[in-house]
């Protein structure tokens, strides 16, 4: 059972308790810090691109 | 219709977010011209503190109310070829480190500086995709026959036999061919390294050959053909 507290992360998709907010989709602390350190061309970018994508964001902001 | 199919979304959206509740957290978005406005100077500089001692919401909100930025430069770059969803997602990772890296001591504004940031990631995105696409990987299938076998490209590629032995030969024939013309008389020798400028120097024609050393070419053409021929002899004794 998830603490009320608990959120899922929209990269990871473990429930955790501190992170940030793009709109609706919430971010753990330790995949920002991760995609803080991570550059274009870096092997996990693209992962970044394609969750945060997944996450709805744009689907949001394109319309 | 699409038109339709994205308020049915934004119902949808506002039911899920009224579910979640936290109204602290969460922002209802109507579309991209329902995207948070800038915040006030004041509220981004309350924002900023709140920032500084560790307050994740005050980052969500300084993030989300900078997404318009995201969205109207990843815009700009649309005709790149890349989907402007990536785009966005891009844009979005950029925001996320330029929020994480102000420093509002420095004379300048988060938006000027976000845009910078923003726009970095976009075209390091691109500088590096544009790379990839030039590369091509050994298994990339050239061709497919009747069977259904691929014809790959590693199936092609390959190295001369020689390769690796070439340059080896190359010095093993100099030294078998110095020690074949230390065997010739110092006007032969001098001749042969005119002639084929063994000692460094450019190669010279019969005629310029004939002419320094003051005589004839067809001399010149005849010593030549005798030396060629001891030489080689030379050369099969020693192999």
């Amino acid at each position: 059972m998830q603490s009320k507290s608990m959120k899922q992360c929209k990269i990871c998709e473990e429930w955790k308790e501190e992170g940030i907010y793009l709109l609706i989709s919430f971010i753990c602390t330790s995949c920002e810090k991760e995609m803080l350190e991570t550059e274009p061309g870096d092997e996990h970018y693209q992962y970044y691109v394609e969750r945060l994508k997944r996450s709805y964001i744009s689907n949001l902001l394109t319309h | 219709m699409k038109r339709v199919w994205y308020h049915i979304k934004s119902f949808f959206l506002s039911i899920i977010i009224k579910i979640k509740g936290d109204p602290d957290e969460i922002y209802y978005i109507g579309g991209s011209e329902a995207l948070p406005p800038p915040l006030s100077k004041e509220e981004e500089k309350e924002m900023l503190d709140r920032v500084k001692e560790g307050d994740p919401k005050a980052k969500s909100k300084l993030i989300e109310h900078n997404l318009r930025l995201v969205v109207y430069i990843a815009k700009k770059f649309e005709n790149t070829g890349i989907h402007i969803e990536d785009l966005i997602s891009i844009g979005s990772i950029g925001l996320i480190k330029a929020v994480n890296t102000f420093n509002p001591e420095k004379n300048i504004k988060l938006a000027t500086y976000a845009s910078r940031c923003i726009e970095n990631e976009i075209l390091m995105y691109l500088r590096r995709n544009n790379k990839r696409k030039t590369e091509i990987s050994f298994d990339e299938p050239l061709n497919v026959d009747w069977d259904g076998n691929e014809l790959l490209l590693s199936d092609v590629l390959g190295t001369d036999e020689n390769i690796i032995t070439k340059d080896l030969d190359l010095s093993v024939d100099k030294n078998l061919l110095k020690s074949a013309l230390s065997t010739l008389n110092g006007r032969e020798k001098q001749i042969m390294e005119m002639r084929f400028g063994l000692s460094g120097n450019k190669e010279q024609t019969q005629k310029d050959v004939a002419e320094q050393l003051g005589i004839s070419q067809s001399y010149i053409s005849r010593l030549e053909k005798k030396i060629i021929r001891r030489l080689k002899r030379e050369f099969n004794k020693m192999v």
